[in-house]
């Protein structure tokens, strides 16, 4: 029974842990460059990204050769899926829109702790079930 | 999922801030100062952001897959707009017409940028304490 003790909703967990971190440096990154001139908000489609890991298809990035760079930064590195932002830009060429930045980091980090509860959770559980329910 | 660097770009986002936050309090101090060790009337400066050009490590990455980039004041400028001229003979630096050259200042201007600067710098500091929360949470999977 031990490979089910860290399934695959752990996995994906994981995996979703490591995404909404990934996003929220790229949110913070939009919000530091609010009064750069010329800076292009960057966008992290998670639902996206998540949904290509759950099914097992990877991103468009292949290598095609053994000697090439790994396009995703190491194993387990990002999937990619990162935008540019469509937002149009101000007089100073900066499409950094604050208002959906703060609300899209809140929301963000919500959810990261969401999945932070359900691993720990999960953990609690399988703690229950080695001390044969008693704490 | 590097959280410390996350907290490294914030960061570079409140010292730009407030760098900023510096430049207006010497435009709003110097508003009238008509004299300056450069000579002539104090000269309106102002903050040049830019995403930071990141280290070599972080470059490398870059190449790689879009890296998250910290803002960095690459350098402060003088504002070339003309100074403004005041009719005041009795003035130890006023010329030969009797006119005084007051600094290019503009208050309400200097006032805006600084209250923009503010709710920027207030922004990054909620940036952070997402950050910092998510940190906790995530220290709280091994209780």
């Amino acid at each position: 029974m031990i490979p089910s003790l860290f399934n695959e909703t752990m996995s994906l967990l994981e995996k979703s842990l490591d995404l909404r971190g990934r996003r929220h440096e790229i949110l913070v990154s939009n919000v530091v460059n609010q009064d750069t001139p010329g800076y292009r908000a960057r966008e992290l489609n998670f639902e996206e990204v998540l949904q290509s890991i759950a099914t097992g298809k990877k991103s468009q990035l292949v290598r095609t050769n053994p000697k090439h760079l790994s396009p995703g930064g190491g194993p387990g590195g990002s999937e990619g899926g990162i935008v540019l932002s469509e937002n149009p830009a101000g007089y100073d060429g900066n499409n950094v829109n604050v208002e959906q930045e703060m609300t899209r980091m809140a929301e963000n980090s919500l959810l990261y702790n969401a999945s932070a509860q359900i691993v720990s959770k999960k953990f609690q559980g399988l703690k229950a079930a080695i001390h044969e329910g008693r704490f | 999922m590097d959280f410390g660097k996350v907290l490294d770009i914030s960061a570079s986002g409140l010292n730009a801030q407030r760098i900023r936050m510096n430049v207006i309090a010497g435009n709003l101090a110097n508003a009238q100062s008509t004299r300056t060790p450069e000579g002539g009337p104090y000269q309106r400066k102002d903050v040049v952001f830019t995403a930071s050009p990141a280290p070599f490590g972080a470059m490398f990455e870059s190449a790689l897959e879009a890296s998250n980039t910290g803002v960095e004041v690459t350098g402060i400028i003088e504002d070339q707009r003309p100074f403004k001229r005041v009719f005041d003979p009795q003035h130890p630096d006023a010329d030969g017409e009797g006119y005084v050259e007051f600094p290019n200042v503009n208050l309400l201007e200097e006032m805006v940028n600084m209250m923009s600067a503010s709710r920027s710098y207030e922004a990054n500091v909620t940036a952070i304490n997402a950050t910092k929360a998510m940190i906790a949470k995530a220290l709280e999977i091994g209780r």
